[in-house]
């Protein structure tokens, strides 16, 4: 039993003298602390409560409320399934990078979403980065299987490549929209890119199951977008898939 | 001559000559890739009128 578990619910009586226990037990309502730092700052000094498993602490910086299971704070609810990470608006741009730093080893898996409008009239490729500079070694491959609105295979495969074709983005159609995953970034092995895209090429709308990879086994921190030919105008998101 | 903009995060800035050099040799790659695109799809489109088919025919034929 932890020091914060109880046995009694008391029912006190009108002048009742109380002893120092009891007193204890009715101070068991969620102390609420303007920060993490006050929270740790108020447990185990003199006169002070022991910080023990099952302590509850609402924080108001973050507006949450958390519980202690003995050797760490864990928020209570639900945890998101995607944490977001990053994002931007780009307009009329040759290329368009994540942040330094995005991909970290606080996730195994992300999700990205990048799109361009209908203006950005251009074939789209990708690179990872790593410390601020696109890899462009020749060691991306491509398997992604293609088909356009007539029913006609559009497939973009190939080896050696120094960089990933993501799809076209053609003016006069719905531009580029794509949904993929990565996997460990940070790790020094090979790195997949999986996923969905809806391209357009001359007005012709052209799904993709994207297939893509680096077969180097490379850390990378980030990753780039960058247009054959003219610039792109759209936005990215990337979130990391929770842990827990 | 102004070399186009990259961005990175939020912030939008010309390319360095390095960046720039890179991505001139992409665009390279990438027209390269596109070419042969175009080539196959028409390669594909003359065995079709060689046969006689229409794309829709062809998709049903092989389908």
């Amino acid at each position: 039993m932890g020091a914060n578990a109880v046995t009694t619910v008391y029912d006190f009586t009108a002048g009742q003298v109380l002893t120092a226990a009891q007193m204890d037990n009715v101070n068991c309502g969620i102390p609420v602390f303007a920060t993490t730092t006050t929270r740790d700052a108020a447990f185990g000094g003199t006169g002070e409560k022991t910080l023990a498993e099952g302590q509850f602490a609402y924080i108001e910086a973050s507006n949450t409320t958390q519980y202690y299971d003995g050797a760490a704070w864990q928020s209570v609810g639900q945890t998101s399934g995607l944490q977001y990470i990053t994002g931007a608006s780009f307009t009329s741009v040759a290329s368009v990078s994540f942040p330094d730093g995005t991909f970290t080893s606080a996730y195994k898996a992300y999700k990205v979403n990048f799109y361009t409008t209908s203006a950005s009239d251009t074939t789209i490729t990708m690179r990872f980065r790593a410390s601020g500079s696109d890899n462009t070694t020749n060691q991306y491959r491509a398997f992604s299987l293609g088909m356009n609105y007539a029913g006609a295979a559009v497939n973009i495969g190939g080896g050696n490549n120094t960089s990933m074709t993501l799809a076209n983005s053609n003016g006069g159609g719905p531009g580029l929209t794509a949904f993929f995953d990565l996997n460990e970034m940070s790790a020094a092995i090979v790195h997949p890119v999986l996923g969905y895209c809806l391209g357009n090429d001359s007005g012709a709308s052209i799904g993709y199951n994207v297939g893509q990879s680096f077969s180097g086994s490379t850390a990378f921190d980030s990753m780039s977008f960058i247009s054959g030919t003219g610039n792109i105008t759209g936005f990215y998101r990337v979130y990391g898939y929770s842990e827990s | 001559m102004t070399k186009p903009l990259i961005q990175i995060g939020d912030e939008v800035r010309e390319m360095t000559d390095k960046e720039h050099a890179e991505y001139q040799n992409t665009q390279k790659e990438i027209a390269a890739m596109e070419a042969a695109w175009k080539a196959r799809e028409a390669a594909r489109a003359a065995v079709l009128a060689k046969l006689g088919l229409t794309a829709d025919e062809a998709a049903a034929l092989l389908g």
